[in-house]
């Protein structure tokens, strides 16, 4: 299981990590001087992605912790 | 970016009004309250289907970040299109900036001597309360362009006819340029 979520996540990070670099480098380059609120909007927005991508780490190393804990492979979610 | 020229006076910014992006804000807060009022109505209505797990709990929790982070990612994309796309009203010039998505841009502008007349409509009961409206400028022999859903059009529309008539109002201060 570990090795299908740790695809997913590399997968999904990679294409939101070019995305949020194409939008922010967009936003620098097209924002006048005076237009301050992309000066604040852009950090909140590096800081929450870099936030949910260390959660969504942690949880996935957690996983792997657990699957390998009697009772955590993944069939045992579902037989209870 | 745009270039002004030494004797060019930046006059009004002008961004569309926020009743245009209120679709668009009901949707993601719908999209970020719908997992926990999903998992909280699963809860209390339907409990055997959360299995009780510490596994269960951090494939959950992990794919709950992965979806937090798309939103945020597509959330901030949305506010991208939005802020870029302004009108920006000099004295020798209107410029129309639009954004219509990540990877597509449309600049165009209009020289104040062409601009023939500039109508501001407020369409409707919410227009009209919350003080928005559409700016229509006309040239001689071209189409001109409408500025949509944008606050304060009667505003807008004074300064582009001042502008338009040689009559160049004071420049805007710093705290309109948002």
């Amino acid at each position: 299981m570990f090795p299908a979520l740790a695809l997913f996540f590399i997968a999904v990070a990679a294409a939101d990590i070019f995305i949020s670099a194409c939008a922010v480098r967009i936003v620098r380059k097209y924002a006048l001087p005076g237009w301050t609120a992309a000066r604040l909007v852009v950090p909140a927005f590096i800081l929450a992605s870099l936030a949910l991508f260390a959660f969504a780490g942690y949880f996935l190393f957690e996983i792997r912790s657990l699957a390998g804990a009697p009772g955590g492979m993944i069939t045992d979610i579902f037989l209870r | 970016m745009i270039e002004f020229s030494a004797d060019e006076k930046l006059l009004l910014v002008v961004r569309r009004h926020w009743y245009a992006y209120a679709r668009h804000v009901s949707i993601f807060a719908a999209l970020l309250i719908a997992p926990s009022a999903a998992l909280l109505f699963a809860s209390v209505r339907f409990p055997f289907l959360l299995p009780a797990t510490p596994l269960a709990e951090a494939l959950g929790k992990f794919f709950l970040a992965l979806y937090l982070l798309t939103l945020v990612t597509v959330i901030f994309v949305v506010w991208l299109t939005h802020y870029l796309t302004a009108w920006i009203i000099t004295n020798r010039r209107v410029i129309a900036i639009r954004q219509r998505g990540l990877f597509h841009r449309e600049v165009s502008e209009m020289a104040m001597e062409r601009i023939e007349n500039v109508t501001a409509e407020t369409p409707g009961f919410i227009a009209t309360v919350l003080d928005f409206g559409n700016v229509k400028i006309e040239t001689a022999g071209e189409s001109g362009f409408t500025i949509a859903t944008v606050a304060g059009c009667d505003r807008a529309r004074d300064i582009i006819l001042k502008c338009s008539q040689g009559n160049l109002p004071a420049a805007e201060p710093a705290s309109k340029k948002n």
